[in-house]
This record gives C-alpha cells, sequence and structure tokens, in this order.
C-alpha cells in the first residue's frame, strides 16, 4: 500500500473512531435527558455515586426494606457510622450483585448488609408480574458500564437487555413529556435520606413466629446464583457481609425460603438477622408498622437503632464523627435529622395533631396559610386556640385569608369580597400568599377560586434592590420558582422548613376533617 | 429475522467483518452459509424449499444452456423450472384460497368437501426466490446470461440474504454477474451502504410503523368511524406500505453495499406519479418489470391490437394482485389497476389532443400537482381493497367514505383520537418531509453524492441527527410490538 494510501486510511480510521466516540457521548448524554428520573431506585443510586470516594464504611443493599426502613443518617449520630443504603424498589440479587460491584468501584466499606426479601419472591410474582415492572426502573438508576451490560442480559427473563442496559432505548417515547427538571441533576449525596412511609397504620402483624416449625422452601435458582454470587465477591474483597430480613408481614410459606438463606447463611459464615423469626423477635408491633411491608418513623427508628447497635458491638466500624474528611456527612445529618422532624407533620391523624407539631417547632418554619370555601365555623374550641397560638386569626366561613407565619409572628391579610394577599420575605426567600374566598370569586367574575395560591421564591445571589424588585413582580403575578395552587377547600398549609430551604409539607385541611 | 431487530443489528456486522477477513475462495461460501442461517431464523425446515428451488433452476439452466440448438427441449426444461417453482408456490401460497373457492363451488353443487387435516404455512419470500429462480431460467434461454456452471455461486444468486425475503428481485443479469466476480472491503462504499441503510430503518421505523397505528386501529373497526377518518386511515396505509416497503428495499440495498453488491432500485418516490402508468414504473419496479419481461411480453405486450393489449395488460395486473395475495381483494385490487392503465391508455391521448388544440399549457406545476393528486387518490382506492380485511370490508369503507363523510372531523381534533396524538402527526409530517428532501435532491444527484460534497460538520450533524431521529421516534422496542414488513406475507 502506499504511503498515501496509508494515510488515507489511518485518516479515516482516526475518523470513525471520533465519529463513534461522540456517538458514545450523545447517547449517554441524550438517554441521561430521557430515563425517568422520579423513582425511588434512581434517587438511591445516584445519590450514592455523589458520595465521595473511600468514605462509606456500610452499604445496606436490598430492596424498599431497606430505603424505607434504614436510617443511615441515624446510624451516623447514633454511632458515627458512615452508613449509606444502596437499594432498587423490588430489587432481585442480580441487580444486588450490579449495587455492590458499582459500590465497590468508589468505596471500599467494611461491612454489606444485605437485606435478603428478594429470596422471598415466589414464581408468581416473579414471571407473572411484580418484579418484571421494576427491573426498567432499577437498571436505569445505574450508570453505564460492563457490569450493567452483563446483569441486562442475566435479567432477560423479565424483558429487553437492550432496554435494561440502555435506558434511552426505553424511554425515547417521552420526548413529548419532556420537561425542565429532565435536563437538570436535582440528586446530590445529601439525597440520600431514608424514604418516609405515611403512618397509615395496621391491625395487626401477623406473626410468622408460628411457623417455626416451617421446613427450608428452595427460591428461585437465579435468584440462589446471584446471592451466591454476591457472597464470593465480598469474600474476594475481604468484605464482611450481615444478612438481615427486615419486619414485615409475611404470606404463608414465606419463612421457608428465609429458612434456606438461614443454611446459606451457616454455610458461609455470614450472620444472619431475621427479624420475622422468634429468635429476632423485637417489640415490632402494629404500631410500628406504616402499612404490612414496611415500617413508620417511629418503627424505623427502632429497627435503625438495633441495627447499629449490632453493628457496632459484632464489627470494627469506626466513628467518623471527628474525622475531618467526614465534614459534608456532619451537614448531612443535620439536614437529615431535620427532615425526619418533618414527617411528624405528614404522620398527623387530624387538625389538631397536625397544629401541635406545627406550634412546637414554629421557629423551625415558615407556614404560608390560604383559604377559600373554609373558616372556623366548623372547628372545635382546641382547633381555634391552636390556630391562634400558631398566629393565625382564622377568618368566618367564606371570606378570603392569606397569611404567612415565621416564628409564630403572623403577617396575615382578610378580606370578604375581595382577594386577601401578603408578601413576605426572609434573607434571601420571598413568600407571596393569595386568598380568593367564596364571597369574593362568587360575586365577581373578576375573580376565581384558582387563583388561591403560594408562590415562593429563592434569590440567590441578588441584592436587595432586585430582590424587592422581584417581589414586586411577584404581586403582578409573575410566574415562580415554587407556585402551589390549593388543591381543595379548606385551609391549606405550605410549610417551608428554614434549614433546608424547601418545602417539606403542602396540603389542605378542610373543616370537616377534624 | 427482522432487519429491524437487534439480531440483524449483531448479525450483519460480523458476517461482513467474516467476509471481508476471509479469502476470495471462501467468501461465497460463507455469504451462503449466512444467508441459509438468516433464511432458518424464520422456519428452519423451510430451507428445503430454498434448495430446491436452487438445484432445479440450476439443472435447468444447465440443461438449457447444453441443448441450446434444441429449442423445444430449452422450452421444456424451461416449462419444467416454470411447473416445480410455481406448484410449490401454488401449493404454500394459494392451497387454502383454492379449496375454500372449490368447496364453495361444490356446496353449491350439493357436494360437501371436508377441509384437509393439515395447516399450511406460508413460508416467508417464497413468492420472491422463486420468481427470482425461474427468471434466471429464462434468461438462460433467451441467451441473455450464459448458464451458470457453479451450483454454490448460484445459490447464492437465489438466496442472498439482504434480499431474499422481499425483494427487489433481482435479475441474473446483474446479481449472478457481480456475484462472479471478488469484492473488497471499500470505506466510501461501505458509506455510501450505510447512508442508503440508514434511510431505510428511518422510512421502516418513523413513518411506516407510525401511520400503522392510525391505519390499523381505523381498518380493523371500520364501522365506528366516519367517512372522513376512514378517508385518512386509507391515506396512512398508502404512507405506511410505500415507507414499509421502500424502508425494506432501502434496507437491502444498503448491506448489500456494504458487501459490495449494487441492487436494483426498487421505488422511485411512486406518489410523486401523473398517472397509474408511470405510478408501475416508479412502485416496486423489480416486481413489476419481472412482470413485463416474463408475462407482459410474452403475452404479445403493447405489440398486437388494442383489444390483445388491453388483455394483456389485465392479465398481467389479475396475476400481479394474485401475486400480493390469496384472496379475491388482492385479485380486485389489481383489477383495479389494470382498469386504470386500460382507462389512462383510451382517454389520456384524447385530452392531449384536446388541450393541444385548446392550447391549454398542461406542463404547469399547478396542472402536474392536480395529477398528482388524481393519480394518488386512485391509487389509494385500490388500496383499500388491499388493506381491507376482506372484500365485503372493503366495500363497507368505500361506502362510509363516500357517503358518512364528515368533513368537520378533519378539523375539531378528531384526527388526534385514531391513536395517534399531535406530536405523532408532527413527526410523521416531518419525516415526510424529510424522504421528499431526498426525492429532491435525488434528481440532481444520489444522496451519497450531495452527502460527500458537505463539510464533514455538517455530515457529521445529518448522520447524527438521522441515527438519534431512528433511535428516538422509531416504533420499536417492548412499548410497541415489531411490526413485520408488510410485503413479508407475499
Amino acid at each position: 500500500m502506499s504511503a498515501n494510501n496509508h494515510q488515507k486510511t489511518w485518516k479515516r480510521a482516526a475518523a470513525a473512531g471520533a465519529f463513534i466516540a461522540v456517538f458514545i457521548l450523545l447517547f449517554q448524554l441524550i438517554g441521561q435527558i430521557f430515563i425517568f428520573k422520579d423513582t425511588n431506585s434512581y434517587n438511591s443510586i445516584r445519590s450514592f455515586y455523589k458520595i465521595a470516594p473511600q468514605t462509606v464504611d456500610v452499604a445496606f443493599i436490598g430492596s424498599c426494606h431497606v430505603h424505607y426502613n434504614i436510617n443511615p443518617m441515624q446510624l451516623w449520630d447514633q454511632d458515627g457510622m458512615a452508613a449509606c443504603n444502596l437499594t432498587n424498589s423490588n430489587q432481585t440479587f442480580e441487580v444486588a450483585v450490579l449495587a455492590l460491584k458499582e459500590c465497590l468501584k468508589t468505596q471500599s466499606p467494611r461491612l454489606v448488609v444485605l437485606d435478603l426479601l428478594a429470596a422471598a419472591y415466589d414464581d408468581t410474582y416473579i414471571y407473572d408480574g411484580g418484579i418484571g415492572d421494576y427491573i426498567q426502573e432499577n437498571m436505569d438508576a445505574y450508570h453505564f458500564s460492563l457490569d450493567k451490560v452483563k446483569a441486562a442480559f442475566q435479567l432477560r427473563r423479565y424483558g429487553n437487555p437492550f432496554e435494561y442496559a440502555f435506558g434511552l432505548f426505553y424511554h425515547k417515547a417521552r420526548y413529548a413529556d419532556l420537561s425542565k427538571t429532565d435536563f437538570t441533576d436535582t440528586v446530590d449525596a445529601s439525597t440520600r435520606d431514608y424514604q418516609y412511609k405515611p403512618n397509615q397504620g395496621i391491625e395487626n402483624v401477623v406473626s410468622t413466629y408460628s411457623e417455626q416449625a416451617a421446613t427450608a422452601r428452595d427460591f428461585d435458582a437465579n435468584e440462589k446464583k446471584s446471592l451466591l454470587e454476591f457472597i464470593r465477591i465480598c469474600k474476594e474483597n475481604g468484605i464482611e457481609l450481615l444478612f438481615v430480613s427486615a419486619p414485615y408481614q409475611l404470606k404463608e410459606g414465606e419463612m421457608g425460603f428465609y429458612k434456606t438463606c438461614r443454611e446459606i447463611a451457616d454455610e458461609n459464615g455470614i450472620s444472619f438477622l431475621d427479624f420475622n423469626s422468634v429468635e429476632q423477635q423485637l417489640s415490632f408491633t402494629p404500631q410500628s408498622f406504616s402499612e404490612a411491608y414496611h415500617l413508620n418513623v417511629s418503627g424505623v427508628k427502632q429497627y435503625t437503632s438495633y441495627l447499629g447497635e449490632y453493628i457496632a458491638n459484632h464489627y470494627q466500624i469506626p466513628d467518623q464523627r471527628e474525622n475531618p474528611l467526614y465534614d459534608a456527612w456532619r451537614q448531612d445529618s443535620l439536614r437529615a435529622r431535620q427532615i425526619v422532624k418533618s414527617y411528624a407533620l405528614h404522620d398527623a391523624r387530624n387538625l389538631s395533631d397536625f397544629l401541635a407539631v406545627l406550634n412546637e417547632n414554629r421557629n423551625d418554619y415558615v407556614t404560608c396559610v390560604n383559604v377559600y370555601s373554609c373558616g372556623i365555623e366548623d372547628l372545635p374550641e382546641g382547633d381555634i386556640e391552636q390556630l391562634k397560638e400558631l398566629g393565625i386569626d382564622p377568618p368566618p366561613y367564606l371570606d378570603s385569608y392569606a397569611a404567612v407565619i415565621d416564628g409564630g409572628q403572623a403577617t396575615a391579610e382578610h378580606t370578604s369580597d375581595t382577594p386577601a394577599q401578603v408578601n413576605y420575605s426572609l434573607g434571601d426567600m420571598s413568600f407571596f400568599v393569595k386568598s380568593v374566598g367564596y364571597n369574593c370569586w362568587s360575586l365577581s367574575d373578576e375573580f376565581s377560586a384558582s387563583d388561591t395560591v403560594v408562590k415562593i421564591s429563592h434569590f440567590e445571589g441578588k441584592d436587595d434592590a432586585s430582590v424587592a424588585a422581584k417581589q414586586s413582580d411577584l404581586q403582578e403575578g409573575e410566574t415562580d420558582n415554587t407556585e402551589i395552587r390549593i388543591p381543595k377547600g379548606g385551609f391549606h398549609f405550605v410549610v417551608f422548613d428554614k434549614a433546608l430551604g424547601k418545602v417539606v409539607y403542602n396540603d389542605v385541611w378542610s373543616s370537616s376533617e377534624k | 429475522m427482522l432487519f429491524t431487530t437487534a439480531k440483524f443489528l449483531i448479525f450483519f456486522p460480523l458476517v461482513s467483518l467474516v467476509y471481508f477477513l476471509l479469502g476470495t475462495r471462501y467468501k461465497k461460501a460463507w455469504l451462503l452459509i449466512c444467508s441459509y442461517y438468516f433464511y432458518m431464523c424464520w422456519n428452519p425446515k423451510y430451507i428445503v424449499l430454498i434448495v430446491f428451488s436452487t438445484v432445479v433452476t440450476y439443472l435447468c439452466g444447465r440443461l438449457v444452456g447444453k441443448y441450446r440448438e434444441n429449442g423445444r427441449l430449452c422450452r421444456l426444461f424451461v416449462g419444467l423450472s416454470f411447473a416445480l417453482n410455481l406448484s410449490m408456490l401454488i401449493f404454500f401460497k394459494y392451497f387454502d384460497f383454492l379449496f375454500v373457492n372449490i368447496q364453495h363451488l361444490a356446496g353449491l353443487a350439493g357436494v360437501t368437501l371436508v377441509p384437509p387435516a393439515f395447516d399450511i404455512v406460508l413460508p416467508v419470500g417464497i413468492s420472491f426466490f422463486t420468481f427470482q429462480a425461474v427468471g434466471y431460467t429464462v434468461d438462460v434461454y433467451r441467451n441473455d446470461i450464459p448458464a451458470e456452471k457453479s451450483l454454490l455461486r448460484y445459490a447464492l444468486f437465489v438466496s442472498f440474504f439482504p434480499q431474499l425475503v422481499a425483494g427487489p428481485i433481482e435479475r441474473s443479469g446483474n446479481l449472478l454477474r457481480q456475484i462472479q466476480a471478488d469484492h473488497s472491503f471499500d470505506f466510501d462504499r461501505m458509506c455510501r451502504g450505510l447512508q442508503i441503510a440508514a434511510i431505510g430503518f428511518f422510512e421502516k421505523l418513523v413513518i411506516s410503523d407510525r401511520a400503522a397505528i392510525l391505519a390499523n386501529r381505523v381498518f380493523s373497526d371500520y364501522t365506528s368511524y366516519s367517512g372522513s377518518e376512514l378517508m385518512v386511515g386509507a391515506i396512512f396505509f398508502a404512507i405506511q406500505i410505500y415507507c414499509d416497503f421502500s424502508g425494506y428495499s432501502h434496507i437491502a440495498i444498503g448491506t448489500a453495499k456494504i458487501l459490495g453488491f449494487d441492487l436494483m432500485k426498487n421505488f422511485d418516490h411512486p406518489y410523486l406519479s401523473t398517472s397509474v402508468k408511470e405510478f408501475w414504473r416508479r412502485w416496486h419496479i423489480s416486481l413489476s418489470t419481472w412482470f413485463r419481461d416474463y408475462l407482459y411480453i410474452p403475452l404479445g405486450g403493447s405489440r398486437c391490437s388494442k383489444l390483445k393489449k388491453y388483455r394483456n395488460i389485465l392479465i398481467t395486473f389479475l396475476v400481479s394482485g394474485l401475486w400480493h395475495g390469496a384472496g379475491w381483494k388482492f385479485v380486485v385490487w389489481g383489477g383495479l389497476h389494470g382498469v386504470y392503465q386500460i382507462l389512462e391508455d383510451i382517454f389520456l391521448p384524447k385530452i392531449k389532443r384536446l388541450t393541444d388544440k385548446t392550447g391549454m399549457k398542461v406542463h404547469t406545476g399547478g396542472v402536474r400537482l392536480v395529477r398528482m393528486l388524481l393519480t394518488f387518490c386512485a391509487v389509494d382506492f385500490a388500496w383499500i381493497f388491499f388493506r381491507a380485511d376482506s372484500m365485503r370490508d372493503a366495500v363497507g369503507i368505500i361506502e362510509r367514505i363516500f357517503c358518512r363523510f364528515q368533513v368537520w372531523n378533519l378539523l375539531d381534533g378528531s384526527m388526534f383520537q385514531l391513536g395517534l396524538k399531535s406530536t405523532e402527526w408532527t413527526v410523521l409530517i416531518l419525516g415526510l418531509l424529510i424522504v421528499y428532501a431526498t426525492y429532491v435532491i435525488e434528481k440532481k444527484q444520489s444522496v451519497g453524492d450531495f452527502l460527500a460534497k458537505q463539510n464533514i460538520c455538517v455530515r457529521w450533524i445529518i448522520y447524527y441527527g438521522m441515527i438519534f431521529g431512528i433511535i428516538i421516534f422509531g416504533i420499536y422496542g417492548s412499548a410497541f410490538n415489531v411490526n413485520n414488513f408488510i410485503y413479508f406475507q407475499f
């Protein structure tokens, strides 16, 4: 081949290589835009990727039985344990292996705690729905890698492996539904709080203690193979492994799967804390549960506390609270505590309880209140008193009422047949509340009940003049960072947490919900 | 395996890579093995049919070559080739159709015929490879091409996988000669092939399969839709079948080009035709020229009386209709096209004389547009028979289009309730504009030449736009079933 031809060939090869490289880059970028991000799996795994390398000492891997039940930040507060959750909804052991491999790329945990719910997935759940519905969401959470491709093909019995490996092929039809949030990365390391479950309550926890005689029952062969691989990887990397089975309402026969897990654990010298067995009985009562499968706030506290104590007593996990490398963890811990505190607002069963929590923490929040078609006529005296204690002078029925309460001090307006609106600023935050009561919108075509709104703006880095100008703009109805329309008639509360810098509660209490 | 599946996207690069790495003497054998594997992915047992057709027509070709001086014997061999191949085709494709009709006739005579206990599954592509094979024996008989001595090369001609299951129906003079030659890797040719294949994937996945959503919905339950909705459904079917078939052909031509083979052009923007006659010069060119050369011309073609010419046209199109499917609706479809051409032959000269006499300008853009629209309407009317589930349904659809046409349905948003939202319509229209753009380019030069003249950044933007357009807007994946190419049923 002549020198010219040689050169031409190399140029072409280089051009082809560059073309392919740019294609791969564009494919990853566009894929990242298209995948659906509002999932527990995405938040859990993507926030894990943002954790500083070589800082995690304990990794909790598993399904919703981890991200709804274990609060890693509580372990930090309790024992200075640098723990994190790597979880996916309905995680199978194949995905657990992927999670472990991803974890080991940037972290060197001393201990991995694996929840064994995947062992209890029976054939019906695996092959007739349930698991298959979540695989795509789970796989989308992980960065692209050869491990992800391998896992995708291992999971091909559930669906299309190319879609699992390359989320763009699955989510491409979203092109008409893309919004601003698809183009932004809203996950950071601090997002790795545990996922809250509201306190819906259950009537009883079906006792599995009566199943102590259950014989071991083999679980899905593919799951078993992956579980053994999980164990092998931990051993090869010198990582200690702990199995857990979180407390939940077992179905008949499920205990048999955990018996098999016990056998595997014994064969491999792995401790297994089965919180559904009589040996591991704790005081989990119906009051600990959100619903049949997950714990509520107090249940999480109890479960996490027990795990933390067990790990501290049985494994060499250092206390990192004084370690200067863990500044970010300290910040995250403060934030997590604040978030957990706000869950009490969601757990309130009635307006009284809600107001009690709000009053107790009034200095932490800026509370925006507006109403339409609601007033004090149907409220009990106690609630009216609590409202007044909060700083709200509740209006008569059908009037307009808007208020912003900060630390018990209220800025409010109460009108009858015109809209009420209030403007309030706190540092570089701006709050605008407008209420269009029944008397107002029913008498005039000029106003509409849907104009009842709360707008919250954050003008980071702006000077006083531009903030003031922006407030003025707000009064004229310009759209904003956060705009919340009242969803139904009643007392609408929007609670803004000052420390977290975000809205932690947004709901309506109608006067009939006493 | 379908072209638009991951399996093919892995299969083809592997085949190509090994093909170009192999020495000359093994290339053809490798392509033949891959072609047989490609066909066996549909149904392994039916490989016997291709082998049968190959051996029969190969032997007939050799015998014709050997006994060329004996015209009668040669005609016997050609006849034998036709008989055996068409018997196979008739058995697999028309047995059920023939039986049902005979059963019906017997029933009228009071005789009950019991249907056979076995089911006949139509082998994919049988209509294509049998025509390609028997065409070869005629070409040898006519001395257009010498008889192929190498069974390997001939077998590859019959079973060459890019065009095996849905054409183009290649002529031995074109493809067999290329198989005889050697092909080494050529970067420019690979780029051109990829460009053509990309156009094919775009047509199939973005346009055809999208149009199919609306067309299928409307045709499957026509009594629930107004005349205007059915009309739109018919238009969408016209788009679907064109882009489906053209897309497949482009993929076939593109992949063959990468391997070093130039297949014939099969479509030339037929909906821009100004007459039905022109339509058939632009639509499924390989099939229409096959019928012209192996049926119409042997019948006498147009070198006979007008009446005989019209008879020949009608026979050719009736047979063409029957080739497309074993059903009376296909025969009606073909017959309609025959009637159209006869009417054009009768009336167009009269119209021309009239316009010449009156000095009316006929070569204006406006007149051309009107002629295109009229031609499209005629063609689309015939497509209704092609697409409907039965003759009765076709008549019912036509009745609703003409008698229950609600013009306001076209404007009140009803069109977006037929399975495609407004964004999907937008994507479809943009896709058609891109296809039209290729037509505009191809008036002066090939798309490949046009792209070669562009700056590398512009080229790459076009390439990435096309690739991501297919990935994002293509109808495939777990949310959709992979739509078979329409012409696979033939």
